[in-house]
């Protein structure tokens, strides 16, 4: 069973094009900044906004496909959709949304009522199902939206930022439940979200939507190692410098930003235009004083923060352009770095790995 | 558009508030605002025409006043009386709301029988429903319009079904009772009614181009008498006594006009 | 709370209360149950209870489609349609009742004289026309009332319920409809209020006959000529049946 989502849905002057797949038992999560066109992306799978060109195929039958004319309602597609807001009917008692899909299927009362109850126990809030949606708490809200989307057994399951109402304790709390049932889902599961945590510990695959278009589809490893956009690279903490390439010598050029410039390699395939830079933080040495040697890129600066992860420090620097670099504990005592202290920062030119724009 | 929606609406709440709603009381106010005296009448809905014309007349020679009316049905007149109206003058169509009016009400002076009237069948102008006698209203399907009871034509027409021996065919053929005669008229020019009774002073010049009459015999009709009083509690008793003198008097003349018999 | 805000509150329950003082005062208690068990007022009172709820429920069924278009549809000249359904409000109601003649009047009406001329249908002097008359006037205090309570909802809900396999109908008796109970139930009692108590277009259009088109209204109206106190009686009813009714609903639905 897949998905196919092939799509160009237009929205006033903004339109968002996408085109990924998504096998069953899979999870893919929609991840980009606010306002990239991830909620207009579920929206459209979910047929409650038809999409101007493309398509959308899941199991064999198209959902959409305007070129043919053929658009299927959101009642007949086998979905399950966990909104933002919730949404749960507030004039239903928690069961009571839960038993809404089945019952509106036609589902008699009895199996209704017993499949709703059994999902509302596993989700561990089945002694509030005859409270109202306005007395339940957010994380107990969650679950019940959650029930009341899986429990028709749908093919695709849409989660759309399924933790962000909650609170930081509520969420940690409710992750891993989301996590167990999801992984008990059999079908296809697409989650939006703009948590990169969420998205990392979640996914399989993720879809990386910026401005309207899919800037980069992969697994969370490969997106760590290989963050193709500043809004990924952000996301995996490393280092990210745009701007124009000059050329210095034989195989070299220099990337000049409104920040600073650096020394990188040539790329074959440059014409014109910005590129961005990406430097890993673990590839930026620190000195006391200003190093020898061959690395091209030499800058100094203070430093602006010193963060402690595991065995590991993230040290900010204010160079120019600024840069994180990450060093040992070991070298954090060395160096006597703490915010203030003036430092010298190098990485080879070819440590510079450049994308175009 | 929005504004003249609500100029509209504007427009039509005033309107509303100018015009009546319920019992036909109309203002006949032929004088200017700066005359000295005012004369209150109330005078049954069948003396329209004919009051108005006599009150000009009553204005011209006596200068200084003005006659407004209260025109309406006998009986909601009396009952405004007995209520407490400022009234004047009451002229009724019937001896029974001048009785009233003296035995609940506040009384009434100088009362006289000053016209008498009789009952006619009146039909739409093209008589659609070929109305020739009394007997015609017993056919089935006529829809039949009388004033209510209570009001003094509603009274007599029914008392004159009665005379007739027709009380329960033309009973079963009233569609609807009117507050007042003049009301019966108006089914008849702007309704569905195929024939109602009235008087024969009803179909005036006005409405005679809208409604045809048809004559009920003597000796089955009802003449009735209208007495005319001066209110006890007015406060211009004297010229309503001249008033009432007046349609006594110079005033016969325009009733006749308008097809009223004189007094007994 | 300003004082003057205060004063001016008062005095406008003072002119709603006086009025009505006025007629309890004036209702002849000693005469009230046998004026009330009259054949008048029984047959006034049966027929007025079946024209109020026929004219809420036909504004209902027909008030609630036409808020729908005009809450979530758009097209031209919707502004206009607006206006022309809250004409009935400011139209004197004997101005509604000639337009009613000149429309469904079997000699000069423009459908009416095709209805008795081709199926010999005829709507005056009738209790459908007592009906007519009072769906006319009640029909846009339904509207405005469903239009707004349309408006208020939240219609992702309705969305989030397509998503979970309602269909339309199904998303309408359950979600929709539900949702706005407050305000269906505001739309009702308005237009049964103002359905009983209409005068002016019925008097015009249906006439006044007992036990077919004479509502308390009407009954109260021609009683005032002949035995007034009696019409007091009559109206404390009329009264009584509209209070009851709004003070019914008031803790379930008028908030």
């Amino acid at each position: 069973m897949t998905l196919s989502v092939d799509v160009t849905i237009r929205r006033g002057s903004f339109a968002v094009r996408a085109s990924f797949d998504a096998g069953r038992g899979s999870t893919t999560a929609l991840l980009g900044p606010n306002g990239a066109g991830k909620s207009t992306l579920v929206s459209s799978m979910a047929g409650l906004v038809p999409p101007q060109e493309g398509s959308v195929v899941l199991d064999g039958t198209v959902l959409d496909e305007p070129a043919a004319g053929v658009y299927l309602p959101p009642e007949q597609r086998p979905i399950g959709v966990v909104f933002q807001d919730l949404l749960l009917f507030p004039h239903l008692t928690a069961l009571e949304n839960v038993e809404f899909p089945l019952v509106a299927r036609g589902v008699a009362r009895g199996e209704a009522h017993d499949r709703s109850e059994h999902l509302l126990r596993r989700l561990e809030v089945v002694e509030r199902a005859r409270a109202k949606p306005r007395d339940l708490s957010g994380g107990e809200a969650q679950r019940v939206a959650l029930a009341r989307a899986l429990v028709g057994e749908p093919a695709l399951l849409l989660l759309d930022e399924p933790l962000s109402a909650l609170d930081v304790g509520a969420r940690a709390r409710l992750r891993q439940v989301v996590r167990d049932e999801l992984g008990r889902f059999p079908g296809i599961r697409v989650v939006i979200t703009h948590d990169p945590v969420e998205a990392f510990t979640m996914a399989d695959r993720l879809v990386i939507v910026e401005d309207g278009r899919v800037t980069q589809i992969a697994t969370p490893e490969e997106i760590r190692s290989t963050p193709r956009s500043r809004y990924a690279a952000d996301l995996v903490g490393v280092n990210a410098v745009r701007g124009f390439l000059e050329p210095i010598d034989e195989g070299t050029g220099r990337l000049i930003s409104s920040e600073g410039a650096l020394v990188v390699p040539w790329p074959e395939w440059y014409v014109e235009g910005e590129v961005l830079g990406i430097i890993r933080p673990v590839d930026v040495t620190l000195w006391p004083v200003r190093p020898e040697g061959s690395a091209r890129n030499v800058l100094s600066g203070r430093v602006t923060s010193v963060a402690i992860e595991n065995d590991r420090a993230r040290v900010g620097l204010a160079t120019a352009p600024p840069l994180v670099a990450e060093v040992t504990l070991g070298s954090v005592e060395r160096l006597r770095l703490r915010s203030g202290v003036a430092v010298w920062a190098s990485f080879k030119a070819v440590e510079v790995e450049l994308l175009p724009p | 558009m929005r504004r003249l929606a609500v100029a509209v609406g504007l427009v039509s709440l005033v309107a509303t508030a100018c015009l009546d709603d319920g019992p036909n009381v109309g203002s006949g106010d032929t004088a200017s605002a700066q005359e000295e005296t005012d004369l209150t009448v109330s005078a049954a809905s069948s003396l329209t025409d004919a009051f108005t014309e006599l009150a000009r007349a009553f204005e011209r020679a006596n200068p200084g006043t003005a006659v407004s009316f209260n025109f309406g049905p006998s009986d909601g007149l009396a009952a405004q009386i007995d209520l407490g109206a400022p009234v004047d003058v009451f002229a009724s169509a019937s001896p029974t709301w001048m009785d009233s009016v003296q035995e609940d009400g506040p009384g009434v002076t100088d009362r006289t029988d000053f016209a008498r009237n009789r009952l006619a069948i009146i039909v739409p102008v093209d008589n659609p429903a070929g109305i020739q006698s009394l007997d015609d209203l017993t056919e089935d399907d006529v829809q039949l319009v009388l004033a209510a009871e209570g009001v003094p034509a509603g009274d007599y027409s029914r008392q004159m079904f009665q005379e007739a021996g027709i009380s329960e065919a033309a009973a079963a053929n009233v569609v609807s009772n009117e507050e007042d005669v003049r009301a019966v008229i108006t089914k008849l020019i702007a309704g569905d009614a195929d024939a109602g009774i009235g008087y024969v002073t009803d179909v005036t010049p006005a409405v005679s181009d809208r409604v045809g009459l048809i004559p009920i015999p003597d000796r089955v009709n009802v003449i009735s008498t209208y007495p005319i009083a001066v209110v006890n509690g007015t406060q211009e008793a004297d010229l309503a006594k001249g008033f009432v003198d007046f349609v006594l008097g110079d005033g016969q003349q325009t009733l006749a006009e308008y097809g009223f018999l004189p007094p007994p | 709370m300003p004082a003057g805000f205060v004063v001016l509150a008062a005095l406008g329950v003072a002119l709603v209360a006086l009025p009505l003082l006025g007629l309890l005062i004036r209702t002849p208690w000693s005469r009230v149950g046998e004026i009330l068990t009259s054949e008048t007022a029984l047959t006034a009172l049966r027929l007025s209870l079946i024209v109020a709820t026929t004219a809420a429920a036909i504004s209902f069924v027909l008030g609630f489609p036409l808020a729908w278009v005009l809450a979530r549809g758009s097209f031209r000249g919707k502004t206009f349609v607006r206006a022309l359904i809250v004409l009935p409000l400011v139209m004197p109601p004997v101005v509604a009742g000639v337009g009613l003649l000149a429309a469904f009047g079997r000699r000069s009406g423009l459908i009416g004289s095709w209805l008795y001329e081709w199926f010999g249908i005829q709507l005056t002097f009738t209790t459908a026309a007592a009906v007519l008359a009072a769906t006319f006037v009640s029909f846009p205090l339904a509207v405005l009332a469903l239009e707004a309570g349309l408006r208020g909802l939240d219609e992702r809900l309705e969305d989030a319920a397509s998503t979970l396999g309602a269909s339309r109908w199904y998303v309408l008796r359950r979600v929709t409809l539900p949702l706005m109970g407050p305000q269906i139930a505001a739309a009702l009692v308005l237009s049964w209020a103002r359905a009983l108590g209409e005068f002016g277009a019925t008097i015009t259009f249906a006439g006044n006959l007992q036990g077919r088109t004479q509502t308390l209204p009407l009954a109260v109206f021609e009683r005032l000529q002949t035995d007034p106190e009696a019409a007091f009686a009559i109206s404390m009813l009329l009264i009584g049946l509209a209070f009851a009714v709004i003070l019914a609903l008031r803790g379930r639905f008028l908030r």
